[in-house]
């Protein structure tokens, strides 16, 4: 669950709905709740998963990409106590211009929780600015960034996690999800996402125009079997690819990177311009 | 410049000094995805990771 479940008066019914259907039950929060009104409700609830952004290594940075004073604080608290409730609390960094250069920072200041770090790449959609992404070679520096604190801290410590469409076929840096090798976009293929209003989309970070269907009028496992649904994906074609990657050698096993990452920045479904391998092509990096 | 170099640099522009990239980038470096004790290549509701949005479903699980 995301947006910011805890803002819904029916939260817990909610969740106490998934867990009744056997289902895992994560929600991802900014952590401005008051923690006593609902950390006793998570417990009960068995939460499988509670991870909680956090942008910024401090409260003027913080503070200033979520829009709210005081937000970094009563984010911290939260996640202490949380940490203290034995609750599976999770960091999650989304990573643009604002906050690049703290990263070194947030990870001193989370470096003793034993928590799980999720940092991921922002991908200009919505209200945020392009202007505000990552340049590609900031991007492969925050490549360089989590294989180093991969390989300087132990699991038990701090585990470091991408997203699974972090980079494609790095020559020089090792995979940094949990996946060995990155074959395509997942959307429509291993995933499934229902919108609040219950738009069914194959990735829910995908623009709206990619909505298959919704389950109000339709049931999830109707759209997932049409073979109509999700075609950008499930019937990827080589002619396709944009120009970013018509050549590659590794086009058809990558099909185009991230879709969502893809249409955001160039416009079309199968040319993801944030390529590790095109970057190091690009600037001439081989392995030392 | 020497593809060394560029390395630094981009490391640089983070916070990472020469040594940390020597670590990383040198050829005998290891190149399977690291720091992965607690967790797995593939979905199991027994290896879910905790405080991420990873691990959620696969496609067996939904079918």
């Amino acid at each position: 669950m995301g947006g910011e479940p805890f803002l819904r008066k029916d939260w817990y019914k909610i969740c106490q709905e998934i867990k009744d259907l056997g289902m895992k039950l994560s929600i991802v929060t900014n952590g401005t709740i008051n923690p006593k009104n609902v950390l006793y409700k998570l417990v009960k609830l068995e939460v499988d998963s509670l991870p909680v952004g956090l942008d910024g290594a401090t409260a003027k940075t913080h503070d200033h990409i979520r829009g709210v004073k005081g937000a970094f604080h009563k984010t911290k608290n939260f996640i202490h106590l949380s940490k203290k409730a034995e609750l599976p609390i999770g960091i999650i960094t989304t990573v643009h211009k604002l906050n690049f250069n703290e990263l070194s920072a947030i990870r001193n200041l989370i470096i003793d929780l034993e928590v799980n770090w999720q940092i991921q790449d922002v991908i200009p959609m919505g209200r945020f600015p392009n202007n505000q992404a990552l340049s590609k070679e900031e991007y492969y520096s925050l490549g360089l960034f989590i294989a180093s604190t991969r390989k300087k801290y132990s699991s038990k410590n701090l585990v470091i996690d991408a997203p699974h469409n972090f980079g494609f076929n790095s020559q020089i840096l090792p995979r940094s999800d949990l996946y060995s090798r990155w074959n395509g976009c997942w959307a429509g293929k291993m995933v499934l996402g229902i919108q609040s209003d219950g738009g069914i989309m194959g990735c829910l970070a995908l623009p709206d125009e990619f909505v298959e269907g919704n389950i109000r009028n339709r049931s999830a496992i109707d759209i997932w079997r049409d073979s109509n649904s999700f075609s950008y994906s499930r019937k990827f074609k080589e002619t396709e690819l944009g120009g970013n990657c018509s050549d590659c050698k590794f086009r058809m096993d990558c099909k185009g990177g991230c879709t969502t990452r893809s249409v955001c920045f160039s416009g079309l479904p199968h040319n993801d311009p944030y390529c590790l391998y095109q970057i190091e092509n690009k600037l001439g990096l081989y392995r030392i | 410049m020497a593809p060394k170099n560029k390395l630094y640099e981009l490391g640089k522009k983070i916070g990472l000094n020469e040594e940390e990239i020597d670590e990383i980038t040198k050829k005998d470096s290891d190149m399977k995805p690291t720091n992965t004790k607690k967790r797995s290549l593939k979905h199991s509701p027994d290896e879910y990771m905790p405080g991420t949005t990873y691990g959620t479903i696969s496609i067996n699980e939904f079918q």
